[in-house]
């Protein structure tokens, strides 16, 4: 994470822009490589020396607070080596035996005097290697061991997310907007919300989805600003394709907008794996025929009981009505997510809530219980249509 | 229908409530989840409404039972410490004392536990404070005592932390415990820290300091969340009976003539700096604009470079050096702690001097050895910056030299009492050694201006 004075921006008529780079400018990739050669050649040398030379070449740069904030990520991922053992006692050792000559020199010693008899106490070791070596462990003379490696670009990619980043952290909220995001995507946005333990106020506007993301207690007068989870919940956001992101900033030296959207060239860490799916899901939805009711994949998330979060797997929807139905799966690897759920409408009871349970959980849950329940369809392998139809007619 | 109250990160939460304009008002309507939210320090005034109603609920916020918890050996209390005590049962055993350092907060906070017999946070500002008070807790009520921040993460029922780490911690474990003691209170109005108590559920809460009033009328926020002040023992009161009488001295002395030149030459630089751009160091963003614009231009990194030469030499000019060493020769029979402004001089005296330093930077076990090590007597001598400003005991120090130090009033006032720790015969002597013809001398005058320091003779060598 940068620094505060790291963040660069310019504000105009209220609006917050950070300063981003071009991830292919040619000189900013070339600095990029000369840094991370640095910290390459770096390794096993002391940490002022390493931290010296990256600030030597930060300073030299044109932008020098571009390049600092690059040097300051790099550092962020060094390891450095733990001191070495002994250190500890030497340094006693020498401090107890400076203690003895300081309550045996005379009222008028001076400091010169005492050097002296400091060197015969310490012999063999003279005095100035005892000095050089006393506080060796420090922080700054640790030798750096090990780095995160990265390419020139993903540095600058690390660089611009973490440039947003930093302002989000004098944020007390966010309003996200998904231009229709594929189904895979906007699950991911809101199993990270999830993850960051903050709550959403979600809706859906045609394919385009809206949320105002905050923290608990955002609502009530507390200090606290869940900023580092609103910049956690960030580095997902890019991994929905079309979307504008808007938090307002509130720091001791501006208020400001933050303003966001997908020009902007952030590259989300968490892109790889969108998961998938599942088979029997899509097979449902394609299959799935009624007169009264229809599906929909990209179901909105529900906040469920006194603090649960959850994203369904379905969502039926009566035509006339426009009333909605939402199926959660739980399959036999779920016995505690169910039980949280169970949990979750007993103290607050939501009738837009179907639980599709597998039927080797009763075995851990409790058969009689889950057969009883309004809200519960037992199957096996995958709820038939025909069952769901006939708990959503009943 | 049951009211239910949960604890969902710092806040508590009620699926339904009840027709009461009482109990309502100190929830809001969560619009984005559907249930009723109140900060989780509201717990105690819910709890109470919902039993003074007479209705039925199922607590499901507090994750925490009576503990059993008894004193090793019975303590006898001081009279200033029972008179605290006793002010705070009266007031519901929530709300603040201020008494001296070396007066006894730690076993006043000890009886406070074995009173309340609840799961208890205790925390302080440093890491130092923090193995202190794990020290006392565990010496005089026989349990373990859990500890987290600085690398441990032991969670017990009766726990000490840091601030930085409850600020963590408080939205996981923001209801395990039902008794909640913040040391050095005067720190918890900082935003950052105010969650702290905001998102506790403890219904018992102490606050303790030696000087709880802050400039920026702070402590209305410590009475909001820990309770009203509920008692005060000024530090006069104690002196000579429970705390040590003491003395200031001030040392003023020069630079060497080629020090004046390079200190005056290099404040020049900076002053005419600030000048030229209007920055003012006594308004809130002073500070903040001065090091903005001073990397901005070569003439403002040169300005930079003068304030930072002006301000060394006179830390570190070679006759405070000199006096230094006629304090520590003077009683190097004696327990004497150094204080500096920044760890650099620390660190460049303790190389100088073959001194022990105990800074941030000192690793946990090392610092109890060091601690250990001057409270023996072995080593006569600990360099510090500010890790030793608060809290942590030092009975046996007698002699103290602030070398250079902030005009903070509170940092000088807690500096002197390490010093105050009674033992039979002692008097403590502070010295303050300044340079003079520098921005050292007003810098002392401003943290002079606290009672403590109104009796003091000045020396000029």
């Amino acid at each position: 994470m940068l620094t505060r004075e790291l963040l660069l921006c310019r504000v105009r008529d209220g609006k917050l822009r950070p300063s981003f780079v071009r991830r292919d400018d040619p000189k900013l990739l070339a600095l990029a490589g000369e840094l991370l050669a640095e910290v390459e050649s770096g390794q096993g040398h002391m940490r002022d020396e390493v931290e010296e030379a990256l600030g030597l070449r930060a300073g030299a740069w044109a932008r020098p607070k571009v390049a600092r904030g690059l040097v300051k990520l790099l550092v962020d991922r060094m390891d450095f080596d733990e001191p070495a053992e002994g250190l500890a006692q030497a340094r006693a050792l020498a401090f107890r035996q400076a203690a003895e000559v300081l309550r045996g020199l005379p009222a008028d010693a001076t400091v010169e005097d005492y050097e002296e008899r400091l060197a015969q106490a310490l012999a063999p070791r003279p005095l100035p290697e005892v000095r050089e070596s006393l506080y060796a462990d420090l922080p700054g003379r640790r030798r750096l061991r090990h780095w995160e490696a990265l390419e020139p670009a993903t540095l600058l990619d690390r660089y611009n997310l973490s440039l947003a980043q930093g302002h989000l952290l004098d944020a007390r909220r966010l309003t996200l907007r998904a231009r229709a995001p594929e189904l895979l995507r906007v699950r991911k946005v809101l199993r990270w919300l999830k993850f960051c333990r903050l709550v959403a106020e979600v809706r859906r506007d045609g394919e385009d989805w809206a949320l105002e993301v905050e923290g608990p207690g955002a609502m009530l007068s507390l200090q606290k600003k869940y900023g580092l989870q609103l910049a956690s919940f960030l580095t997902v956001v890019p991994v929905l394709e079309r979307w504008e992101l808007t938090a307002w900033v509130e720091s001791t030296r501006r208020r400001a907008v933050l303003a966001l959207d997908q020009d902007a060239p952030l590259v989300s860490p968490h892109a790889g794996a969108l998961g998938h799916v599942p088979p029997e899901v899509a097979s449902l939805a394609e299959s799935f025929e009624d007169e009264e009711w229809e599906v929909d994949v990209l179901p909105l998330p529900r906040h469920v009981g006194p603090t649960g979060l959850c994203v369904p797997d379905l969502t039926f929807r009566h035509r006339k009505s426009g009333r909605e139905v939402a199926l959660e799966l739980f399959h036999a690897w779920h016995a505690g997510p169910l039980a949280r759920r169970l949990e979750d409408l007993r103290s607050r009871p939501d009738g837009g809530l179907l639980l599709g349970v597998e039927r080797s959980l009763a075995k851990q849950v409790g058969k009689e219980e889950l057969e009883s329940h309004p809200q519960v369809v037992l199957f096996h392998g995958f709820p038939s249509a025909k069952r769901l139809r006939a708990r959503l007619s009943s | 229908m049951v009211t239910e109250l949960h604890f969902d990160c710092g806040t508590l939460v009620a699926p339904s409530l009840p027709e009461d304009t009482a109990l309502r008002a100190l929830f809001q309507r969560d619009t984005r989840t559907g249930v009723y939210r109140a900060a989780a320090h509201r717990y105690r005034e819910v709890v109470l409404r919902l039993r003074e109603l007479g209705l039925p609920y199922e607590d499901r916020a507090r994750r925490f039972e009576p503990l059993e918890v008894e004193l090793v050996e019975s303590l006898q209390p001081f009279p200033h410490q029972q008179a605290a005590l006793e002010a705070w049962s009266r007031a519901g055993r929530r709300g603040l004392v201020e008494l001296p350092t070396g007066a006894g907060k730690t076993l006043l906070a000890v009886l406070a536990i074995a009173q309340v017999k609840r799961p208890t946070l205790v925390v302080v500002p440093t890491l130092d404070l923090m193995a202190q008070w794990q020290g006392v807790l565990g010496r005089h009520l026989g349990v373990e005592v859990g500890m987290l921040g600085g690398g441990v993460s032991d969670r017990q029922p009766l726990t000490v932390t840091t601030y930085d780490s409850a600020t963590m911690q408080t939205e996981f474990h923001g209801n395990r415990f039902g008794f909640l003691i913040c040391d050095e209170c005067h720190h918890l109005p900082a935003p950052s820290y105010r969650f702290i108590a905001e998102g506790s559920l403890a219904p018992y809460r102490l606050g303790l300091t030696a000087t709880l009033e802050r400039t920026d009328g702070g402590e209305r926020v410590c009475e909001e969340l820990l309770g009203p002040l509920v008692h005060r023992t000024d530090i006069r009161e104690l002196q000579g009976r429970f705390l040590a009488p003491y003395e200031v001295r001030r040392l003023e002395v020069p630079l060497t003539p080629e020090e004046q030149v390079r200190h005056d030459e290099a404040r020049a630089r900076y002053l005419a700096f600030i000048r030229q751009r209007g920055i003012r160091f006594d308004v809130p963003e002073g500070w903040a604009r001065f090091l903005a614009e001073s990397q901005r231009t070569e003439e403002g990194r040169e300005a930079w470079r003068g304030y930072r030469e002006q301000r060394r030499i006179a830390l570190t000019s070679s006759a405070k050096l000199e006096a230094l060493w006629r304090i520590l020769l003077d009683h190097r029979e004696e327990r004497t702690i150094v204080f500096t402004d920044d760890n650099e001089t620390v660190y460049t005296l303790a190389r100088r001097l073959l001194l022990p330093a105990l800074t941030h930077h000192t690793p946990v076990p090392e610092r109890k050895a060091l601690l250990g090590a001057f409270a023996s007597g072995e080593l006569p001598v600990l360099l510090t910056s500010r890790v030793l400003n608060e809290g942590v005991d030092v009975p046996e120090a007698r002699v103290g030299v602030v070398l250079s130090g902030s005009g903070s009033v509170r940092e000088h006032v807690q500096r002197l009492g390490r010093l105050l720790r009674q033992r039979p015969g002692k008097r403590a002597l502070l010295y303050e050694v300044c340079s003079a013809q520098t921005a050292e001398s007003s810098i002392s005058e401003r943290r002079r201006q606290h009672r403590a320091y109104q009796e003091e003779e000045e020396e000029k060598c």
